[in-house]
C-alpha cells in the first residue's frame, strides 16, 4: 500500500514537472513568436529578391531587436504615444525595440561572424532544451523501480545540473552577441543600449540540482556501507 | 584495511565449511564470503556473538589490527 503511494506521489510528481516544463518552453517559444515571424519574413523576403535577381537594396532591411534605456536617468520620457483613451499625446519611454535597418548597403563588419554565432548558439540551446527531459525521465525511470541511491541516477542529476549552467551560459553569450552586433549599428540620440542578463534563476536551478546529486551521492556511499555491514 | 578478518583460519582449525558455518548463525553464505574476504564495512555484535559461539573462540581470534597498514594509509 505504502509502495503504492510513493509511487503515485512520485508519478504526479514527475508529470507535474514535464508540464511545467513544456508550458515554460512553450511560453518562450509563444512570447518570441512575433518576432520570430518577423525576422523570418525578412529574410525570406531577403532570400526572394536574391534569387529572382531582383536586389532592391533599399526595400531590404534586417530586424534588430533592442534592449534600451532612455538617457540621462532614469525619470526621463523622451518619446510620446498616442492615447486612445485619455487626451492626444503622452510621455512614454521604450524598453524593448525593433529597428528596421538596411544593412545590404550600409555593410556590418563581421556581420557573418555574428550571424554563425548566433546559429551556433541556437543549436545548442534546442540540444540542450531536448537532453534535460531525457536524463529526468531515465532518472523517474529508475526511481519507480526502487533504485535510489544509485552511481546513475547520481549521474543523471549531475548531468540536469551541467546543462542548466549551461544553458545559463548559452543564454548569456547568445546575449552578447546580440550586444555586439547593436552597438556596432546603432547610437541613439536619447536611448542607451541594454546588455540583456541572461536569467540567473537557470544558475540557482543548475546549482540546487548538483547539490542534490552530491546529498545522494552521499547516501549512495551510507548505503553502500549498511549493505557491507554483515 | 588495518582490521584483518581471520574467519578463514578459525574455520579450517574447527573443520567447518562456509555454507555450514553460514546456515548455523543464519546469514547468507554471500555475506559471510564478503565478511571472510575482508571486504565488509562493518560487523554486528550479534553477528561477532554469533561466529564466536559456533566457533568456540574469543573476538580476538577472528579480528586483528594491522599497525603497519593503518599508518599507510594516514
Amino acid at each position: 500500500m505504502e509502495f503504492n503511494s510513493k509511487n503515485r506521489r512520485l508519478g504526479v510528481l514527475t508529470v507535474l514537472a514535464i508540464i511545467i516544463y513544456i508550458a515554460l518552453i512553450l511560453s518562450s517559444f509563444f512570447s518570441g513568436i512575433d518576432d520570430f515571424m518577423l525576422g523570418f519574413e525578412e529574410g525570406s523576403k531577403k532570400s526572394t529578391s536574391m534569387k529572382e535577381g531582383k536586389i532592391q537594396t533599399k526595400n531590404l532591411t534586417t530586424v534588430y531587436f533592442l534592449d534600451l534605456k532612455a538617457k540621462p536617468g532614469y525619470s526621463t520620457f523622451p518619446d510620446s504615444i498616442s492615447n486612445m483613451k485619455g487626451n492626444g499625446k503622452i510621455a512614454i519611454r521604450y524598453d524593448k525595440a525593433q529597428a528596421h535597418y538596411n544593412d545590404f548597403t550600409e555593410k556590418v563588419a563581421n556581420r557573418s561572424f555574428y550571424d554563425t554565432s548566433q546559429i551556433i548558439l541556437s543549436l545548442l540551446t534546442l540540444v540542450i532544451i531536448a537532453m534535460i527531459p531525457v536524463f529526468f525521465i531515465k532518472l523517474n525511470v529508475r526511481l519507480k523501480k526502487e533504485l535510489v541511491f544509485d552511481k546513475r541516477n547520481i549521474k543523471n542529476m549531475r548531468c540536469i545540473g551541467v546543462l542548466l549552467l549551461l544553458y545559463y551560459l548559452v543564454s548569456f553569450l547568445q546575449n552578447w552577441v546580440v550586444y555586439s552586433m547593436n552597438i556596432q549599428v546603432f547610437e541613439f540620440r536619447d536611448y542607451v543600449i541594454q546588455f540583456e542578463q541572461a536569467d540567473l534563476i537557470w544558475v540557482l536551478l543548475g546549482v540546487v540540482v548538483l547539490l542534490f546529486a552530491e546529498v545522494l551521492s552521499r547516501g549512495s556511499q551510507l548505503k553502500e556501507e549498511q549493505e557491507l555491514t554483515i | 584495511m588495518p582490521i584483518i578478518i581471520n574467519l578463514d583460519v578459525m574455520m579450517a582449525k574447527r573443520k567447518i565449511s562456509l555454507n555450514e558455518l553460514s546456515e548455523r548463525i543464519g546469514i547468507t553464505p554471500t555475506n559471510l564470503s564478503i565478511l571472510k574476504t575482508g571486504k565488509a564495512k562493518a560487523i554486528r555484535f550479534s553477528t561477532l556473538e554469533m561466529i564466536c559461539k559456533e566457533l568456540d573462540c574469543q573476538p580476538g581470534d577472528i579480528l586483528e589490527w594491522d599497525g603497519k597498514t593503518s599508518e599507510e594509509e594516514q
